[in-house]
């Protein structure tokens, strides 16, 4: 587990800026992000969670300010680095994007492709990943015959087969029940506790405080702690 | 990453869609229409030499032209690179040519030998195809001492004009069926494409490179062109036995050739499906 006090940054956000075409995104956006933490990003819909989860992932870029991700900064990333960049993220997106054509163990191990060159290794580390969310007795079975909390748990687990350094989730409870949104929020819990800094895009952060996570409010495209 | 590629290239393949199936009937036959090319021409290229060293072109020279010059004559077109042999006919040789063609003495007729002196021209049979009889026969009458050059010209500039004006449809039938195949595979790799985005979004944002993320549709191209090559070879071979059970003759020549349709399909496919995939995923 992982020494809370122990306060080296793996991501810091110096005063991010982005604009869509008609309408601010994000404006002046400041923020730390410490080794292991569990951080609720929480705002309406439109307040721009997703649009900073977006400018981390790089599927944005900002119109100003920087992104220090580790030791790699946005400002002077060269293309052939962006790869390099997504390989220390892990992401949940809001629509899951799991992938109907395959099962559970494909899904994953797409995932670990991507990272790794040896197929034996992605193969290894696709089992223990679904393993450790409680999904290693279905992953055989296709998504789409998964309950919304198994797939849930799948998108966790494809984001964490590359044991990355930060991970996005995008209101991973928003469609689940209060019982399933718990075990869900226990696994993202466990995440942290286990040295991967967490960041959570939620609407409903009640369903966290069991956890006293950090608690970064947005409004309107800017950003303020609670 | 090959085997990454080959395999997830495997599956877009595996969910063939009608315009896929369509781009593989094109691709067949584009191959098939290649392949009755080369079938065709080394058929026809074997016809075609027995009959040039079948014809003759006769050159009538200008009468008073003495035998010395005519035999220098005679080794000037033998060096000519279509010609096989070149016979020089006396005037004596002449009569004796018109006796035996016609029965008669030209001089019982007569009274006189008013045949020209000529030299009769045949040509190779490996002689070039481009050339045509008309041309060496425009080239010989140019030549000094040259009064006419006479050949069955007609069913010989029929049979050239016949062959330069089927080479020219088969050649655009090639290239447009060829246009055709280029389209549908590209259509399908875009289509997979966009039916692939959550695909390849993920392999984008779990840090795959975006070799890793167009590999398996220029493997899926490879599979079309590879199935349409066997399928081109299936039909080149049937083609092939229909004509010797029709001809009861193996005309073919050498067939070696025609495995090679496979390779050409997989590069078809491989090279459109590449350009294809590297126009249209530009999210790295």
């Amino acid at each position: 587990m992982v020494d809370k006090h122990e306060n080296s940054d793996v991501l810091n956000m110096l005063n991010v800026s982005y604009h869509y075409q008609n309408r601010r995104g994000v404006g002046g956006i400041s923020m730390k992000i410490g080794k292991g933490e569990l951080t609720l990003l929480v705002g309406r819909t439109g307040s721009g969670k997703t649009t900073i989860n977006k400018l981390i992932a790089r599927e944005l870029v900002p119109d100003s300010g920087e992104i220090i991700l580790m030791n790699l900064r946005s400002s002077n990333l060269k293309r052939k680095e962006f790869a390099l960049w997504r390989r220390h993220l892990g992401i949940v997106f809001q629509d899951l994007r799991l992938l109907n054509d395959r099962n559970v163990f494909e899904n994953v191990r797409l995932a670990a492709e991507c990272e790794t060159r040896l197929p034996s290794s992605a193969k290894a580390r696709s089992l223990r990943v679904l393993n450790r969310v409680g999904m290693a007795h279905k992953i055989q079975d296709p998504p789409s015959e998964l309950s919304t909390g198994e797939q849930q748990r799948v998108a966790i687990a494809r984001a964490l087969v590359n044991e990355p350094l930060l991970l996005l989730a995008d209101e991973p409870v928003s469609n689940l029940d209060t019982e399933t949104s718990s075990e869900i929020i226990e696994i993202l819990n466990q995440v942290s506790l286990f040295g991967t800094s967490v960041i959570v895009a939620t609407h409903q952060p009640e369903r966290f405080i069991k956890y006293n996570p950090r608690i970064l409010r947005m409004d309107n495209g800017t950003l303020s702690e609670s | 990453m090959i085997r990454f590629a080959l395999t997830e290239g495997w599956r877009n393949f595996r969910n063939i869609s009608i315009i896929g199936l369509l781009t593989i009937g094109s691709m067949t036959l584009t191959l098939v229409l290649i392949g009755l090319t080369i079938h065709g021409y080394v058929i026809i290229e074997s016809w075609r030499g027995g009959l040039k060293g079948q014809f003759e072109i006769e050159a009538f020279l200008v009468p008073g032209t003495d035998s010395t010059v005519a035999r220098n004559l005679s080794d000037h077109i033998l060096q000519m690179e279509q010609v096989s042999s070149v016979e020089y006919i006396s005037q004596d040789k002449a009569a004796n040519r018109f006796k035996e063609q016609f029965g008669e003495d030209i001089l019982d007729l007569l009274g006189k030998n008013p045949l020209p002196k000529s030299l009769v021209i045949k040509l190779a049979e490996d002689a070039d195809p481009s050339v045509t009889w008309q041309n060496i026969a425009h080239e010989i009458s140019a030549f000094t001492n040259v009064d006419e050059v006479v050949y069955d010209g007609e069913i010989l500039a029929k049979m050239d004009k016949f062959y330069q004006s089927t080479g020219l449809i088969v050649g655009s039938g090639v290239l447009g069926m060829l246009i055709i195949s280029i389209t549908f595979t590209i259509m399908t790799v875009m289509g997979s494409i966009r039916a692939k985005e959550k695909f390849i979004q993920i392999v984008a944002l779990s840090g795959g490179s975006k070799t890793m993320a167009r590999g398996p549709f220029v493997a899926m191209g490879g599979y079309y062109g590879l199935t349409a090559g066997f399928m081109a070879i299936a039909i080149v071979y049937f083609v092939r036995w229909f004509l010797i059970v029709v001809w009861g003759d193996d005309v073919s020549g050498v067939l070696i050739w025609i495995p090679s349709l496979i390779a050409l399909g997989i590069s078809i496919g491989v090279f459109v499906a590449g350009w294809t995939a590297s126009q249209r995923i530009k999210q790295f």
